[in-house]
């Protein structure tokens, strides 16, 4: 790792002993890795113009392209005595007029620190690249060439120099065009994660931050993040939040999670949040929150779809395309009887399968594997294991679907009691 | 009719977007007279008569430029003095300059706790209990203070100021002379010892009139304001106008010292002294009024002074800069604030250290930091790719450059003066 402060001024000589000039300044491309790309060498005694070389010796800026660099040290640097020379290009900066001394803007905390050095590390073949900068005291300690005198001087008193380096992943580079160090927020690094790991590392932050940062947050993805949090967490947070928001949070959740979120809430919160949900979303969340006593009740979703028996594979697909749109998942179809009695179920790669004037009463499967709300959780776990089945319809004394449960939810709950 | 109308609504448009940017120029023109700016201008009339008014125009139109550029600059980087000169001097230029200003500041915060200490003899208090007391009283202003209590401070010691000028008035100065005296300096007689005077004197009146804290101050002041660079116009003219504020109320205070110390011939070395000057206005109680508005004009300058410096820092270095973050976080910013104080405080007990001895010693050593924070200033706003169209016309470049060059020379004479006792 070199620091920029202790190339700076740096002689540099070509192979064959000429001394060249010294380094001004680095030039390092803003896309990706920042790679330094070329040399900006100060020379006072021109090698392409001999004729200059009289009392009057003219300060030259040279740019030289990094490919020229045979070797550097702490000393001086090498380079090709036959080096070429370019200029600066697009999507390229300098790293001592564009990075260095500019300000760092955090914008969570509104600190105002400064780029104090620049680190610059070795990439293998690809040369050297800028590892991130160096925002501590210990920056402007080593422009002074103080920084071990001083070190050693507070180790005597059991003290040290606290370092503050911010590595390049952490930087805008789309800012650093505008003359700026913006720091990302720790949102920012947490887009495109999977709604599970932002609810992960929601939870290992104090709840303060936490709160600070799903403020930031999509609504619509912030459900996600929500119905992906433990529940002792997820009810602290919710509480904290007002009550339209919540609803729209709720509105976007599974209505298992829904139901999982409504029962932690007091009975006059849950009321005035259950007024203010869309009607036909109250009214389900409502007869899942009779329910949620019961063994399965808890876990129940209404994400299912039942079709009669004389309907066509072709009724059947158009009603899958027209009525569920909303559902999270959809991997069985159930039939029902005129009384809505549940007499049969089929996976949707059966049904693909037919042809599509069959007639689902010709393919279904008639013995259906059920439970009811009372059944054990462990008891319906195994039998969708043991019938290899992800979702388990929940009936009624008169066989009528109540909802079904997910593999998944009854896993975890599992898992936890396991924990 | 209408068009009177029309004219009547565009200036109060103008009046309106003049109050809103009213601010940075004023306020640290008001407090460029604290303490040791009183103490100063009181010796100069005290010692040098009306001819030092002379001195006083050339340093009012020095302080407009400079003021100008310096919220010009702020207005138009969107950043603080100490931010540019950072960002394009680098640390080193940084470093060397930081420590110009915190030397000159110390000067400063010690000669206002010299003015404590001189209110403390004239009241009959104990002085190291009020020293004491002072620092305590500032780091709690500092800590818990709000906006409001500190402008209603500067207020009051707006008052004493008033004071100078119904002195003034009521001690009858020659006005022709004083007037006249503004154009060209005369009516004394110009031997070498008093032109020696002059020049350290006027040295130590130009430091207490153009500050280089006072650079930083206004800079930071205009960017935290947050001044569109559209209402420049309005910025210059009040930097223009904070300039003459200042040196309005010190025209007063050299006349009426002029009139009362310096017709009599008596020598300002003790704040009974420096009160006589404002006798012909306040009488008795001339004694008291004088030592109620020094430790005042004093808390202003150990506040203001201090916070400059800490602010520069935090600027020039990259540290919290702010007076709302909690200690944990500003503990530098507060660290820089409070050793000054203490530094300061501890000096000013110093037996021997006295208001009017070293005032203007103190103000030369600001004086002397002028130079070097000038010759960036200028440099920078004669830069075409920082300022674009708002570079310095030819008036502000030469006179600004003029001006640093004297400064210089003036700062040169009064060491070798002071040295080899010339």
């Amino acid at each position: 790792m070199l620091y920029f402060s202790e190339l700076d001024k740096i002689k540099i000589y070509s192979n064959n002993g000429k001394f060249i000039g010294i380094l001004d300044d680095l030039i390092f491309s803003v896309i990706n890795t920042p790679y330094i790309t070329k040399l900006v060498v100060v020379s006072s005694t021109s090698s392409i113009f001999p004729e200059s070389l009289n009392i009057f010796q003219k300060k030259e800026k040279l740019i030289i392209p990094i490919q020229n660099l045979q070797k550097i040290n702490h000393v001086k640097m090498i380079i090709d005595e036959r080096f070429s020379q370019s200029e600066i290009a697009e999507n390229e900066l300098f790293v001592k007029r564009n990075l260095l001394d500019t300000q760092v803007i955090d914008i969570e905390e509104n600190d105002i620190v400064r780029v104090n050095d620049v680190l610059i590390h070795n990439v293998g073949v690809q040369g050297l690249a800028i590892y991130g900068v160096d925002m501590g005291f210990s920056g402007i300690l080593r422009w002074l060439k103080l920084e071990k005198k001083i070190n050693k001087l507070l180790r005597v008193f059991g003290l040290s120099i606290t370092q503050s380096i911010l590595a390049w992943s952490d930087i805008q580079p789309l800012e650093l065009t505008r003359g700026r160090v913006v720091v990302k927020t720790t949102f920012d690094k947490l887009k495109g994660l999977h709604p599970a790991d932002v609810a992960d590392y929601l939870e290992t932050q104090n709840f303060k931050n936490a709160l600070a940062l799903i403020q930031g947050i999509d609504k619509g993805y912030l459900a996600e993040v929500v119905s992906e949090l433990n529940p002792n967490f997820q009810s602290r947070l919710l509480k904290r939040l007002g009550v339209d928001k919540i609803v729209y949070i709720l509105s976007m959740m599974e209505t298992d999670d829904a139901v999982d979120v409504l029962t932690q809430f007091s009975q006059k919160r849950r009321d005035a949040i259950m007024e203010k949900l869309p009607p036909k979303e109250s009214a389900e969340i409502k007869r899942l929150l009779k329910f949620s006593e019961t063994p399965l009740g808890e876990f129940l979703t209404i994400d299912f779809l039942t079709v009669y028996s004389e309907d066509t594979c072709l009724d059947v697909i158009k009603k899958i395309k027209n009525s569920t749109v909303d559902f999270s998942t959809l991997e069985y179809v159930y039939i029902v009887n005129k009384e809505n009695q549940l007499i049969g179920v089929t996976d949707l790669h059966e049904l693909i399968l037919q042809n599509s004037d069959n007639h689902m009463f010709r393919f279904m499967v008639s013995k259906v594997v059920s439970a009811t709300l009372s059944t054990p959780v462990e008891v319906a776990f195994r039998r969708m294991s043991k019938y290899k089945i992800s979702s388990l319809p929940v009936i009624d004394q008169n066989k009528q679907i109540l909802g079904i449960v997910q593999i998944e939810d009854l896993s975890r709950e599992i898992i936890q009691r396991i924990e | 009719m209408q068009i009177k109308e029309f004219l009547k609504s565009k200036l109060l448009v103008r009046l309106s977007i003049f109050l809103a940017v009213f601010g940075p120029a004023t306020i640290t023109a008001m407090a460029d007279n604290d303490a040791s700016g009183v103490a100063t201008y009181s010796i100069a009339g005290a010692t040098l008569g009306y001819p030092i008014l002379f001195f006083l125009v050339l340093t009012t139109i020095m302080l407009g430029v400079t003021q100008e550029m310096g919220i010009r600059l702020a207005l138009i980087t969107r950043k603080g003095l100490g931010g540019i000169i950072r960002e394009h001097f680098g640390i080193k230029i940084s470093l060397i300059i930081f420590a110009s200003l915190l030397i000159a500041n110390m000067g400063i915060i010690i000669v206002d706790f010299a003015a404590v200490k001189t209110t403390s003899h004239m009241l009959n208090i104990p002085t190291a209990p009020s020293i004491i007391f002072m620092v305590i009283i500032a780091a709690l202003f500092v800590t818990k203070g709000s906006y409001k209590t500190n402008q209603s401070i500067f207020l009051i010691s707006t008052l004493l100021y008033l004071a100078y000028i119904f002195s003034a008035i009521k001690a009858r100065p020659d006005w022709n002379l004083a007037l006249s005296n503004l154009i060209i300096p005369h009516g004394v007689q110009f031997t070498p010892e008093y032109m020696r005077n002059y020049i350290i004197i006027g040295l130590g009146v130009l430091g207490a009139t153009i500050t280089p804290w006072g650079q930083f101050f206004i800079s930071s002041f205009a960017y935290d304001k947050r001044i569109e660079a559209a209402k420049l116009k309005y910025s210059q003219f009040e930097a223009y106008f904070g300039a003459f504020l200042t040196d309005f109320f010190s025209f007063f205070m050299v006349v009426a010292t002029a009139a009362t110390l310096y017709a009599h011939n008596i020598i300002l070395e003790s704040g009974e002294q420096a009160a006589i000057a404002i006798k012909p206005f306040a009488g008795e109680l001339a004694g008291t009024l004088f030592a109620i508005g020094i430790l005042n004009a004093g808390f202003i300058g150990i506040i203001i002074v201090s916070l400059s410096t800490a602010y520069a820092f935090s600027e020039f270095f990259g540290f919290t800069r702010s007076l709302n973050t909690s200690f944990e976080r500003g503990k530098i910013f507060y660290s820089i604030f409070f050793i000054q104080l203490v530094i300061a405080a501890l000096i000013s007990l110093i037996p021997s250290i006295s208001l009017f001895q070293i005032v203007i010693m103190a103000q030369i050593l600001n004086a002397m930091t002028l130079p070097v924070i000038f010759y960036y200033l200028i440099k920078l706003t004669n830069k075409e790719e920082i300022m674009g169209k708002y570079v310095n016309n030819s008036f502000q470049k030469y006179f600004a450059t003029i001006g640093t060059v004297v400064i210089f020379c003036a700062s040169v004479f009064a060491i070798v003066a002071v040295i080899f006792k010339l």
